[in-house]
């Protein structure tokens, strides 16, 4: 832990070839001790209670959970977007206070702003970096077209579909090229055919870009689909039950990962601890 | 990605089944749109000229008369004057109300203290009947353009500055967050997201106050001094001349057509996205 030199996980390194043989030294993001209550007229929310996680660097977490396990408000918490009550964030050895410029969020509802063009909506991050113009349209053409959207860079975004949409929330996140990358349920409101085009892009932009992902579904297969790791939460109070390793292949197929006997373990062993919770209410 | 790209291409399918579809809609609401509204006009006329030949000219003018007043009153020096004079009080009013309802709007609807700050000194002097201010305004300003354009921006001040703050204070939550994370600072966010977001509401405000414009323009006019169309009203009024009043109503009328429908022409080309379903 000590040592916190790690030549081998730069951002730029190529890490798509197998989960398991990956060497974390030390965590991106290191969670401790984080709670969090909301208070209500008529009663107060235990939202999380004395969450601990260690992000590693590279690494692709799940949080999943029943809706109002606090996944959501965990990740808001990460980013800055809401405050703890107590407990603390570290990246990369440094403490957070507010929002952080290394991170970058893909809402569930991707809020793209109607007055800009998709281009416009990628850069905004970049205008706020200070980036200059001719790079700034560098930049947002490498990820539009990384996402398969280099033909409607200068359209309306209420234009396109929903699925092409949440490709330029993706792309408006990795254009500020942060070290983590905090994804909202991005996919949770789209028809299953584009989740899982858009769940493999996701994989293959992760292995590409090297990056770390911490991703909030309630979607299993989603999870175990794309994750390292699962951290798999209950409610009442929001709590980590148990942190699961994924070690299917990479990369992994939509085809073919549903049957794979880890899949089918990982499923029923998730979707108990889930159901468990929903008995104890 | 070839994924990306069967996208691309079946967005492009849709397009081109949206164009169709867009256009039949048009054509057929084209019509309606025109052919209707012509139809109905030329019947009230018809009417109207029918009507006039039973009636006192006193109360109701012909439209044959009503058009040869028309004619007059643009083509005699001194009336076309005190139109232009009236254009002119009406724009420069509605110009300096716009801007500082606007400003003050922006300040309101974004800073709480200023909001706090402002907001009595708001609802009071919005729920106050303008007019009784007019004999203040001219002490304060005499019987000049000034006390006109004046009274004309005080009119038009309020609805874009209660619209504005709304639609400031109003932004999607969403939209914020999208600048926090990004990192934008306050003023950029101000700049690149509450005021853009605010457009609709503005451009509500917009049009109240451009009908409120012609009104306060002919109210000053006729209450602070005798110029202007407020200055014909009276006069034609006096004299009974009753299609010399029609046609002034329909040269106002057609003031109050062309200010909305240039409102209509910015929203639906400047700013599209306030009219696109999202």
């Amino acid at each position: 832990m000590t040592n916190s030199i790690d030549a081998t996980a730069g951002m730029d390194t190529l890490s798509g070839s197998s989960g398991s043989s990956k060497m974390f030294d030390q965590p991106v993001l290191s969670i401790r001790g984080i709670n969090k209550t909301f208070t209500g007229q008529e009663r107060d929310v235990v939202a999380l209670s004395a969450v601990s996680l260690d992000v590693n660097k590279g690494e692709f977490i799940s949080l999943v959970g029943p809706s109002g396990c606090g996944k959501t408000t965990l990740l808001r918490i990460i980013d800055g977007l809401d405050l703890a009550d107590s407990g603390t964030i570290d990246l990369e050895g440094k403490r957070l206070s507010g929002i952080s410029q290394d991170m970058a969020y893909v809402f569930q509802d991707i809020n793209l702003l109607p007055w800009r063009s998709v281009r416009g909506n990628v850069e905004i991050g970049l205008e706020a970096r200070g980036v200059e113009k001719s790079e700034r349209q560098r930049i947002s053409r490498e990820f539009l077209e990384m996402v398969g959207l280099k033909d409607v860079m200068e359209v309306p975004p209420y234009t396109l579909s929903g699925g092409m949409q949440q490709r330029v929330g993706v792309a408006r996140a990795l254009a500020v090229k942060p070290k983590v990358l905090l994804m909202d349920e991005p996919f949770g409101q789209l028809d299953n055919f584009t989740r899982e085009a858009l769940q493999a892009e996701v994989a293959t932009l992760w292995s590409q870009l090297g990056i770390t992902i911490v991703f909030v579904t309630h979607d299993v297969d989603e999870a175990i689909f794309l994750s390292d790791r699962i951290v798999v939460m209950h409610r009442n109070p929001g709590q980590i039950v148990e942190t699961l390793e994924v070690h299917l292949s990479r990369p992994r197929t939509q085809a073919d990962f549903r049957a794979e006997p880890e899949t089918i373990e990982l499923r029923s062993k998730i979707t108990e601890m889930l159901r468990s919770q929903e008995g104890g209410l | 990605m070839s994924v990306g790209t069967a996208n691309v291409n079946s967005s492009q399918v849709d397009k081109r089944a949206r164009d169709r579809a867009f256009k039949a809609r048009r054509a057929r609401s084209g019509a309606s749109f025109i052919v209707l509204p012509i139809i109905a006009v030329a019947v009230l006329i018809g009417l109207w000229e029918i009507l006039a030949q039973f009636t006192n000219p006193l109360f109701l003018s012909s439209p044959q008369s009503v058009a040869r007043a028309f004619a007059n009153i643009l083509t005699h020096g001194p009336t076309v004057s005190a139109l232009l004079l009236s254009l002119r009080e009406m724009y420069l009013g509605l110009v300096l109300g716009v801007t500082l309802g606007f400003t003050l709007g922006v300040f309101i609807g974004r800073f709480e203290a200023v909001s706090n700050i402002a907001n009595p000194f708001v609802n009071v002097v919005n729920a106050t009947p303008l007019i009784v201010a007019i004999p203040l305004l001219v002490i304060w300003t005499g019987i000049g353009m000034e006390a006109r354009v004046v009274f004309t921006m005080l009119v038009t001040t309020f609805p874009m500055l209660l619209n504005t703050s709304a639609g400031v204070r109003n932004v999607h939550k969403g939209y914020i967050e999208v600048a926090s994370t990004l990192g934008l600072s306050e003023r950029a966010t101000l700049w690149k997201v509450a005021i853009p977001a605010a457009i609709p509401y503005v451009l509500a405000g917009l049009r109240s106050s451009l009908s409120l414009a012609i009104i306060g323009m002919v109210v000053g006019e006729m209450e602070v001094s005798n110029v202007g169309v407020g200055w014909l009203l009276l006069q034609y009024g006096e004299g009974l001349q009753t299609a010399f009043l029609i046609a002034l109503l329909i040269i106002t009328s057609v003031f109050g057509v062309i200010n909305v429908t240039t409102l209509k022409i910015v929203e639906r080309t400047v700013f599209k996205w306030t009219t696109s379903t999202r």
